[in-house]
């Protein structure tokens, strides 16, 4: 009987520092928290600063992040949130007024159905509230799961989940209203 | 999302949001979900875009660490977020501060009253202090007259008195008493004549003396020494406290009996009689026959005795208000260490444990004090924190 033993080496996986995690995290979210704070706060210029912002503060406060509490995306976009909130306080002090954020310009190929219906939705959008906007902010433009949203929110996640189809329900309406 | 959640959900919500997460994925929809698929298809073009040159930017500052730089809108806000930080930080300012009074404060109490610390001695000498033993010093002998044992007599005692003791007489509401302590003091049988010597010094540096004395060296427990000190009241307890250090103290017993009443009544007949006296040197004056004055000196002469007792009386008893009779008893014993004196790892090691048991208490004291004080911070931190949630959700609120 012929006896072969096989060893293998396994390499131990050395654990990203908290620093390479973020930056990691700054690549896969950078255009996701600018999008969410375009839609929280209807604001290009703004919505640059507190993304910098956010971003600022998640490096100063990387070694906080505590994983039993959720997702690093969550704690970035929870960040991202009391940035965009503050920034909507100093805005109602100012008494600032801001215009929506401009519509992307039609592509030269894009067919007439595709831009009304954009055109659609953007209005269907912009009769929810606030809240219900930022779900939508949330969802489709920052990208986040279920379970993220309800850690950003502070709600639970069967909360988010029935807030979030309580919202595309009324956007749907909304859509078939202005069609 | 955990099962009990799940079953809160209905089994069509659920589907719907499994198949706006596949259209959000890029993954195929059931037909049946269709117009989902379109509306998140056409919601996730709505998503707004950085420009290229803020992207570059911002690339640029994660590459250097987000270093802070301050832009237009960072001065803006700078000032106010650096108001923000010096207010979180608040917090664990006021609790170290509170922690570090708390501290002193119980050191400070621990110290007035705990009679074993060496305490200050009251400055009766010009010269500059003597080292008795590692861990007490106490002036050099007083200079003279500023400390003199009491006399027999009534002026003379009541000026050592209040020279020895300026607090008495500072301080007239303070009702006169007369003390007697006793003190028993463990120390190493080979160390007893040192410690005598040292019984000596200490007396006499506290402003007192040692009217009686009884040293007595020998093997075993055979040796001793027994002290019959005056020491001025005032200086009572901070004499004990320095002669505890001499060794261990085995006992301590201090009396005290308010002689106001008798001061007073003193003095009351005193004054009478010397009323008396006076009168009788005027009628003594006018006396114009022999016999008639011969009776009147017979009664002053008896007048001035008994006042003479009276004052003798008088200035006995200051002299014991003023000055309290400490008996000392160094008896020998083996454990007593190198508290009375010599440096041994036994002694060195009782005394580490009672600074320990010190350090101990006044770790428990500050803690007692500071847990209160950290759960009001901790409940006004919370407050704030909620608040502070609070207006930021109004701020959403307010932005339709």
């Amino acid at each position: 009987v012929e006896e072969s033993l096989t060893l293998t080496l396994v390499t131990p996986h050395r654990a990203d520092t908290p620093k390479q995690r973020l930056e990691r995290l700054y690549g896969e979210c950078r255009d996701d928290v600018y999008a969410y704070a375009a839609s929280l706060l209807g604001d290009r210029s703004l919505a640059e600063d507190v993304t910098a912002l956010a971003f600022e503060r998640a490096f100063r406060r990387r070694r906080l992040f505590n994983a039993r509490r959720g997702s690093e995306r969550a704690w970035l976009f929870g960040i991202a949130r009391n940035a965009a909130l503050d920034e909507l306080r100093r805005r109602k002090r100012t008494s600032a007024l801001l215009a929506d954020p401009p519509a992307e310009p039609w592509a030269e190929d894009e067919e007439l159905d595709g831009v009304l219906r954009r055109a659609t939705v953007r209005s269907a959008v912009a009769s929810l509230t606030p809240r219900e906007r930022e779900l939508i902010a949330l969802k489709f433009h920052a990208g986040l799961s279920n379970p993220d949203m309800a850690r950003v929110l502070g709600v639970s996640e069967s909360n988010a989940g029935t807030l979030l189809h309580r919202t595309i329900t009324k956007l749907r309406k909304a859509c078939d209203e202005q069609a | 999302m955990s099962r009990h959640e799940k079953r809160a959900l209905t089994a069509g919500i659920e589907r719907e949001l499994e198949a706006l997460d596949a259209a959000l994925n890029g993954d195929p929809v059931h037909a049946d979900y269709a117009p989902l698929g379109e509306l998140t298809a056409t919601l996730r073009s709505l998503r707004a875009r950085p420009s290229e040159d803020f992207a570059r930017a911002l690339d640029g500052r994660a590459a250097r660490g987000f270093a802070r730089v301050l832009g237009p809108a960072d001065t803006a806000s700078a000032a106010p977020r650096r108001r923000r930080a010096r207010r979180a930080l608040m917090p664990a300012v006021g609790v170290a501060l509170s922690t570090v009074l708390l501290a002193v404060l119980a050191i400070s109490l621990s110290g007035g009253s705990d009679r074993r610390q060496p305490a200050p001695v009251p400055v009766v000498g010009r010269s500059a202090p003597v080292s008795v033993s590692p861990t007490l010093s106490v002036p050099s002998t007083p200079a003279r007259g500023t400390a003199s044992p009491p006399t027999g007599s009534a002026g003379a005692g009541t000026a050592a008195g209040a020279a020895a003791s300026p607090s008495a007489s500072a301080a007239p509401a303070a009702r006169p008493l007369e003390r007697t302590s006793t003190l028993e003091v463990g120390v190493a049988p080979d160390t007893i004549q040192s410690a005598a010597q040292r019984v000596f010094t200490l007396a006499s540096a506290f402003g007192g003396y040692v009217r009686q004395s009884n040293v007595s060296s020998g093997a075993g427990a055979q040796g001793g020494a027994n002290f019959d000190i005056r020491l001025p009241s005032a200086n009572l307890s901070s004499a004990i406290a320095a002669l505890s250090h001499l060794g261990h103290v085995r006992s301590e017993n201090d009396t005290t009996n308010d002689v106001t009443d008798q001061l007073s009544s003193l003095e009351r007949s005193i004054g009478g009689l010397q009323a008396e006296r006076a009168s009788l040197l005027r009628q003594l004056a006018a006396a114009s026959e022999a016999q008639q004055e011969a009776s009147l000196r017979a009664r002053l002469h008896a007048v001035e005795v008994r006042i003479s007792q009276l004052q003798g009386a008088l200035g006995a008893l200051r002299s014991r208000v003023d000055y309290t009779s400490l008996a000392l008893s160094l008896t020998p014993e083996a454990a007593a260490g190198a508290t009375s004196g010599d440096l041994t790892p036994g002694g060195a090691a009782h005394d580490a444990a009672q600074i320990l048991e010190a350090a101990l208490a006044v770790l428990v004291i500050a803690a007692a004090a500071a847990l209160p004080l950290g759960s009001l911070i901790l409940a006004a931190w919370l407050v704030a924190a909620i608040v502070r949630r609070r207006l930021r959700e109004q701020a959403l609120d307010a932005s339709a």
